[in-house]
């Protein structure tokens, strides 16, 4: 039963593998019908040497060709070559993923730490002003551009602590550049500012999430039982309530895990963080066909395989699942 | 679970013990939402935005005689409250009061037609999909899968760089993206309402397909639409500035709320009020818009509070 399921999931992925490699590739091919827009109009190319281009390149030949090779070289981890400097779109990648997780997963991490606690406390104190404060905060959070979230802390905490003289915080980039950059703490005091950007929606989020899922448990049978036991508050609620508490923020954290590679973009840009968000962004300005759609179809591989990974998981963990 | 329209209800006896005043659905919430005064005030204050971007070019007439395109570099960086400026001027001595009324119509703009076209699209499918069910409904939400499998903001900029987009194409762009969860959504509801008691009677009337789908099944799915096209909207805002700001969005020669932002960072510490203004409308904007949502959502579905 198990092992038909697994069997199952697995094949269900591969259409969703073509379909999604089939939309960026077409999405790709009416840019220009070529990878060089624009080649056929270029005044100094003869004829010849365009249709020398077009065949060395492989687009002379017909389009699902051009598709299965392509296909074929994602296969092998070859997500072809940048159309600015001809270097391989996959080095491109590998060389900007560990700034990217090291953003994302700090904000996340953060969002974890912080909502439940904020989470727990708004649900302890229903109806209290901190309540209310934290409700307003996170609906504030949510509404708020996270690029003029960053905007305005790089304002207050990089310019104008500097500008009054006192310590302040980098405004980009992952070290300091040059000697004495590099270290762990250079690197944290880095991190500061692009974390907290990117965890304010997940801690807007979460908060209210935990509050709400801990205000159902608490007013459970079990907790009333473990009350009348002559338990603690304290255990009451951190060992048994919590706990149960957070089973469904876990399901919501990982729906956040495709947006491990994404996620950032907005962020990655304002604080200069040499990601693959910022990557795909600079090179969409420079009309970099080929690395932008290798970083989408890799992204969008990662989230497949992510899903795939989670629901095997949820199966081999949760054995009230349906193998439906 | 949900409580059906009038017209598929069955006469309801009149209650032999006197209580409430039997309402229709429609009139039990829109009075739930007339008594939500954070809900009411943050419908003035999407409204007001609305009238602003309908009214934009006879309020500046009126308010600030400035022509949003109109480049002064004489008196570029001017504080607010200058005469003739109440926002001040930005890098090239535009007037920023102009520009932030113009950008309250690509706002607001993108913001209802891509709602708008995300929910036609989403409500489609989904009825469809549901409806139908079978092969139809595997082709329809596997195509679903796969549209949400791809990253959303890098499928936008891809698109973007793409079709260098107007208004109306970048509106297009972020529905394209957008119908997907609504379908999923309406698809599940479907499924639900699909077995009830009063669609097989309806079907054993003889009533078509289309009318089915149509008349009594899209009745029942319809407060989905309203709840999660009223908490879209804020989204969608948010992401037409992001993109905007990272210079993706519509043309620059086009003053919006995003692009005002773009390259702030360079003059923000000599005339912070060109990154104030345009930042704290989008938060008002999209704070009103995802407040009236909660309170749209509760309500017509007060089951989710």
């Amino acid at each position: 039963m198990l092992a038909k399921y697994l069997v199952r999931r697995v094949l269900a992925t591969i259409p969703v593998v073509i379909g999604v490699t089939l939309i960026t590739f077409m999405l790709m091919h009416v840019t220009a019908g070529s990878y060089i827009p624009g080649i056929d109009l270029n005044p100094n190319l003869k004829a010849e040497d365009v249709e020398a281009i077009k065949r060395y390149l492989g687009l002379d030949r017909p389009l699902y060709i051009q598709y299965i090779t392509w296909l074929a070289g994602v296969g092998h981890g070859d997500f072809g070559r940048s159309m600015i400097d001809g270097s391989l779109v996959s080095s491109h990648i590998f060389d900007r993923l560990p700034a990217t997780l090291e953003l994302t997963i700090t904000a996340i991490l953060l969002g974890i730490l912080i909502s439940i606690p904020l989470g727990v406390t708004g649900a302890l104190r229903r109806g209290s002003k901190i309540d209310h404060a934290l409700t307003a905060m996170s609906v504030g959070g949510f509404a708020i551009p996270a690029f003029w979230l960053g905007l305005l802390l790089i304002l207050v905490f990089s310019v104008q602590l500097q500008a009054w003289g006192l310590p302040f915080l980098p405004s980009g980039g992952v070290t300091t550049p040059g000697l004495g950059g590099g270290d762990l703490l250079d690197r944290v005091v880095h991190l500061i500012l692009p974390a907290t950007v990117l965890s304010f929606v997940y801690l807007s989020i979460w908060s209210r999430f935990t509050r709400s899922s801990m205000l159902e448990v608490l007013s459970q049978d079990y907790v009333r039982t473990a009350r009348a036991k002559g338990m603690t508050e304290r255990r009451v609620v951190y060992m048994h309530a919590l706990r149960n508490a957070v089973i469904p923020l876990v399901t919501l954290v990982g729906l956040e895990l495709p947006a491990l590679v994404s996620g950032g973009l907005v962020v990655e840009v304002v604080f200069s963080w040499p990601g693959i968000g910022k990557l795909l962004y600079e090179r969409a300005l420079q009309t970099d066909y080929t690395t932008v759609l290798g970083i989408t179809t890799f992204a969008a591989l990662l989230v497949v395989a992510g899903n795939l990974l989670a629901d095997i998981l949820y199966a081999l963990l949760d054995p009230r699942i349906r193998y439906a | 679970m949900i409580t059906p329209l009038p017209v598929d209800a069955p006469a309801v006896p009149a209650p032999l013990v006197p209580g409430r005043p039997a309402r229709g659905y429609w009139k039990e919430a829109t009075g739930r939402l007339r008594r939500n005064r954070i809900g009411v005030t943050s419908g003035l204050v999407l409204l007001f935005f609305v009238v602003v971007a309908v009214t934009s070019p006879l309020l500046a007439a009126v308010f600030t005689q400035a022509d949003p395109r109109h480049i002064d570099l004489l008196n570029t960086f001017l504080p607010p409250f200058s005469p003739h400026h109440i926002l001040g001027t930005d890098d090239l001595g535009r007037d920023e009061l102009t520009r932030m009324l113009y950008g309250a119509q690509v706002s607001m703009g993108i913001g209802f037609l891509s709602v708008g076209v995300a929910l036609t699209i989403g409500a489609g499918v989904g009825l469809l999909a549901g409806y139908y069910g079978g092969l139809l409904d595997g082709l329809l939400m596997r195509f679903v899968d796969i549209i949400l499998a791809v990253p959303a903001i890098f499928l936008f900029i891809l698109m973007s760089i793409l079709f260098k987009p107007n208004t109306i194409t970048l509106a297009l762009i972020i529905a394209s993206v957008g119908w997907g969860s609504i379908a999923r959504l309406v698809r599940g509801e479907v499924l639900s309402v699909r077995t009830r008691d009063f669609m097989i009677a309806t079907r054993a009337l003889g009533a078509s397909d289309a009318r089915l789908i149509l008349r009594h099944l899209l009745p029942n799915v319809l407060h989905v639409l309203i709840v999660f096209g009223s908490l879209y909207l804020g989204q969608v805002v948010l992401i037409e500035a992001a993109l905007d700001f990272l210079g993706l969005g519509i043309s620059p020669a086009t003053p919006s709320w995003g692009n005002m932002l773009t390259n702030s960072e360079t003059f923000f510490f000599h005339s912070s009020w060109l990154v104030i203004w345009p930042g704290v409308t989008i938060f008002v904007t999209v704070l009103a818009a995802n407040l009236f949502g909660n309170a749209i959502r509760d309500a017509f579905d007060p089951r989710l509070r």
